[in-house]
């Protein structure tokens, strides 16, 4: 018999979602336990996406925009607290055809319902506020209040933030059944017998399962494929806006985003499939994401192509689920379809009232940490000079590319929820960003991971499942 | 007087550069690794005798540094303990060629471990460590050659495809002329699909190595892109041996040097 262990609240689900509702709980006197089944937190659609902290998203009356509204103002303070790279740096929506003109004023119309601020952009204006969009462009809207974030740093400081303060962080652990009794909740993974007052279900593109497990709602979550292209920084440094394309009532396009390590995303595609597993890219999508992106910033065509990934983020039957099981009264919907990062804070401040309007009766903790310490980076450090006072190993620079020295990488490798594999390093500190993918630091991360997860060269992990050796 | 020249990359090319320059000025050489050889590798006789050369002439070396920024007069360079700039009126950026990544490859599908580049592998294969039994090897030339001795030697067994009629002789099985790649697995690498011939092929395999498509290393800010300000780059495509590699950038610093005293 596996022991039990009891907690107030257990959260399923790793992702940015989730880990923003246990950074949360962390600040309170509650008992939490966050379980992912993965072996790093910011795998799946927390990893794979544009990095857009979005103002505007969808129709004024879904609590989807009231969230986004309530955490757009707060980015600067809570990444500057929780060292995470953000720039507020606009978008700017395209009309390059008759077509795409016709929809702009409705768009507008619902931006300014949403309560964002928003304007229309006459062609000259357009290329004042990003020179590098086409000039056939007829119009567009000007969005001040978009930015882009690292998604992936903020979802590991959220999960830092929550161990920190004593939230279990339990990894590659899989929830099997979840068995019911009056105001309790048994959570049996396959690795042990969780008793808990209330379940969070942030599972993402599998929340339908979980809730299946509960014997909550039936209702429909599947993975929505997107596809992105990867370029290089040299072209990134030119680029100072989000470029979107003009939304449809069918589909808000593809993009090209400049990213907050200097690299551009395009993309994304989205394609509805059942096999959340399923991350592969295909040319046919490849080569539509770059002539689209062709079309709204030209000079994209000649920017070196450095990557291309896929990655499923959750779709369903509603745009947003925030709020208590209509079945299982100690269960706590927190999925949303597309704007995780962007509705993150204000999520978690929610789904906290919801779990207390549900009886979690939970004070909050005067003294709990709210900050976490900066590491400086050697690639955008001011001073660079004055680094090896604080650390000599930044004067070793392991990525050459994106200038990671192997102070950064143990950084990356150590704290409450570390690096266990070259990938998490370079979820965390950059490493293997850059042009040459890791071509010439892949031998040193690997090296730098196997000591610290004490693992032999075959045998330390390059991704979350998968080993360098076979 | 050219001032201080400063050199990046200890390989043939590099060395080529410092020897030639340091006849008419002081010369740092910058070298990423403790040892100078580059690629062909710090035990080659020849590379051993041009690097006691160089420092029999006087050429400064900052073995085991990386530069990290250029702004013309000085490049920012990181040792361990060390970070400082170093004054030089020139750069000349011998950083060497790496392989082409999944991207230039034209590699889709899914991403799973066991997807290495050649560099790497030629680095972990070194330890004597065997990593794989069946590996496939994507790409011709040197990088392919050496990493199919190198898991030969560890008894593992070795294709070898290339986008060309170009094979490697010494793999078990060579495959040419193949294209439209994709990667298999979940986790690791479990097959990796491609055509060739007109017809579909797989080939399980659990590695699969990055070694086609040369292509210049970059990585220094300020000398990123062609042409770039103060920044000589000395990294040819199709020179091949070290020798060649060698006279190509004697060549080059030589006109080079030639221009300057027009210049003057």
């Amino acid at each position: 018999m596996m022991k039990s262990d009891v907690f107030d609240v257990v959260v399923i689900g790793g992702g940015v979602l989730g880990t923003a509702v246990a950074a949360r709980l962390s600040s309170t006197s509650a008992r939490v336990a966050l379980v992912e089944s993965e072996a790093d937190v910011a795998e799946h659609a927390s990893k794979g996406n544009a990095g857009v902290a979005v103002s505007y998203y969808g129709a004024p009356s879904l609590q989807q925009t009231s969230l986004i509204n309530a955490s757009n103002p707060l980015w600067e303070e809570i990444t500057a607290r929780l060292d995470v790279p953000y720039r507020r740096l606009g978008g700017v929506m395209v009309a390059l055809s008759e077509h795409d003109e016709d929809h702009l004023p409705s768009t507008l119309e619902e931006i300014h319902a949403c309560g964002v601020r928003g304007e229309m952009a006459t062609a000259t204006r357009v290329l004042e506020l990003e020179p590098l969009i086409s000039n056939k462009v007829r119009s567009g809207l000007f969005m001040p209040d978009e930015g882009v974030i690292d998604p992936i740093r903020l979802t590991v400081a959220y999960a830092v933030l929550a161990a920190t303060n004593g939230v279990q962080i339990r990894l590659s652990e899989t929830v099997l059944r979840i068995e019911q009794s009056p105001g309790r909740s048994l959570v049996i993974t396959d690795k042990a017998r969780l008793e808990t007052r209330f379940v969070v279900n942030a599972a993402g593109v599998r929340a339908a399962h979980i809730s299946q497990l509960a014997g909550g709602e039936a209702f429909t979550s599947y993975p929505r494929k997107g596809q992105y292209v990867v370029l290089d920084r040299s072209f990134g440094s030119q680029l100072s806006r989000i470029v979107f394309s003009t939304h449809t009532p069918t589909t808000k396009g593809s993009n090209v985003v400049p990213t907050t390590h200097g690299s551009v995303l395009l993309g994304p595609t989205a394609t509805d499939l059942e096999d959340a597993d399923d991350r592969a890219t295909d040319a046919e999508t490849i080569d539509w994401i770059i002539d689209n992106a062709k079309l709204l910033v030209p000079s994209t065509a000649s920017a070196p192509q450095i990557k291309t990934f896929a990655a499923n983020r959750p779709a369903g039957d509603e745009a947003h689920r925030l709020r208590r099981d209509e079945l299982v009264p100690n269960l706590v919907h927190v999925t949303d379809r597309s704007a995780g990062v962007s509705i993150s804070p204000a999520a978690a401040e929610l789904a906290l009232s919801v779990l207390r309007d549900a009886g979690l009766d939970v004070l909050d903790k005067p003294h709990a940490i709210t900050q976490l310490p900066a590491v400086p980076r050697l690639r955008t450090s001011g001073d660079p000079i004055s680094l090896t006072d604080r650390d000599p190993l930044y004067g070793q620079v392991i990525c050459a590319c994106e200038h990671v020295s192997a102070a950064e990488i143990n950084q990356a490798l150590s704290g409450p929820v570390p690096a266990i594999s070259v990938d998490g390093v370079r979820k965390r500190s950059g490493a293997g960003y850059g042009r040459c993918q890791g071509s010439l630091c892949m031998a040193g991360v690997s090296f730098l991971t196997a000591m610290a997860t004490g693992k032999g060269p075959a045998h330390v992990k390059q991704t979350a499942r998968g080993t360098v050796g076979s | 007087m050219i001032g201080r020249v400063v050199v990046v990359g200890a390989g043939p090319s590099g060395l080529a550069c410092a020897l030639e320059l340091v006849a008419h000025g002081p010369v740092t050489l910058v070298e990423r690794t403790p040892v100078v050889g580059g690629e062909v590798g710090w035990r080659d006789p020849f590379m051993r005798q041009l690097g006691e050369k160089a420092a029999s002439r006087g050429v400064d070396f900052a073995l085991g540094s990386i530069a990290l920024r250029w702004e013309v007069s000085r490049l920012l360079v990181a040792s361990p303990g060390r970070i400082d700039w170093i004054p030089a009126s020139t750069l000349f950026f011998a950083g060497g060629l790496r392989p082409g990544t999944a991207k230039d490859v034209g590699i889709h599908g899914d991403r799973p471990a066991g997807i290495i580049p050649a560099t790497v592998a030629l680095h972990l294969l070194e330890a004597d460590v065997p990593l794989w039994t069946n590996v496939v090897v994507l790409g011709s030339g040197k990088w392919a050659d050496h990493v199919v001795d190198a898991v030969g030697k560890l008894g593992g067994r070795v294709t070898a495809v290339s986008v060309d009629s170009s094979g490697t002789k010494t793999a078990d099985k060579s495959i040419t002329n193949a294209h439209s790649f994709r990667a298999v697995g979940r986790s690791r690498i479990e097959y990796l699909d491609f055509v060739a011939d007109g017809l579909p092929e797989r080939l399980a395999c659990d590695a699969l190595i990055l070694a086609g498509d040369p292509r210049p290393n970059r990585n220094v800010e300020g000398a990123l892109i062609e042409p770039a300000s103060g920044v000589v780059f000395v990294q040819p495509l199709n020179v091949i041996t070290a020798t060649d590699r060698y006279d190509a950038a004697r060549q080059l610093s030589s006109d080079w040097l030639l221009a300057q005293r027009g210049n003057a």
